[in-house]
């Protein structure tokens, strides 16, 4: 079972999701020109996505909820049907010390959602702080580029990492 | 002689330009949530919620 969203698409390829709590989430897949370049992609590959919740009533909790991991699903699902080779990239702010909470969430949708169709490497971004920033590259199993990028996650990740690794 | 320049990218650039675009995103978001455009798509549903058995 899931929640009814609906694509209201845009330049951002924006997705909303109501639940029964009527807590409002807006999901979003931003074409990243900055990391197809980098990386030697096509342009119209690789997004960048966020989740993020817009309405909350004053008497619901964020718990968890069962339904809203099948609805990412869907959204997922419905996102790659324009293109098996799209790359999503999703990274974990650290600026309100809450990175690992967001990651731990994301993961725990990712579980419940995937159905093998769809592959995800994790990595940490650390800046000259020693800031840590999680990030993960998702794609389609049938990607035929995957070994490429994962070579090329793993690349830009260390080469961004390197001298900070302690 | 050949001379070549090679631009090397700042390390932090990577995680700089992520979580600026990030902020951006979720910033458009909260946007997008004002407009009448959004709060239709809202109403529409919760009209889809309603029918949904064991919701």
């Amino acid at each position: 079972m899931e929640y009814s969203f609906e694509n209201i698409g845009g330049k951002n390829n924006s997705y909303t999701i109501l639940t029964s709590s009527d807590v409002v989430y807006e999901i979003k897949f931003k074409p990243s020109p900055y990391l197809s370049k980098l990386n030697n992609f096509d342009e119209d590959l690789i997004f960048e996505f966020v989740i993020e919740v817009l309405y909350k009533p004053l008497n619901i909790a964020l718990t968890l909820d069962k339904f809203l991991a099948p609805t990412i699903n869907k959204i997922f699902i419905d996102f790659y049907s324009a293109n098996n080779e799209l790359i999503t990239v999703y990274i974990c702010d650290s600026s309100d010390g809450k990175h690992f909470v967001r990651k731990r969430k994301f993961d725990y949708w990712f579980s419940e959602f995937n159905d093998n169709s769809f592959v995800k490497f994790d990595d940490v971004l650390v800046d000259k702080n020693n800031n840590e920033f999680p990030i993960s590259f998702i794609l389609k199993r049938t990607n035929p580029n995957i070994f490429k990028i994962y070579k090329d996650f793993v690349s830009s990740i260390s080469e961004n990492n390197e001298d900070k690794l302690r | 002689m050949n001379v070549s320049i090679k631009t090397k990218r700042r390390k932090d650039d990577l995680i700089s330009y992520l979580i600026n675009s990030q902020k951006e995103l979720i910033n458009e978001c909260h946007e997008d949530f004002k407009t009448k455009k959004f709060q239709d798509v809202i109403s529409r549903l919760k009209e889809k919620n309603k029918s949904l058995n064991g919701i």
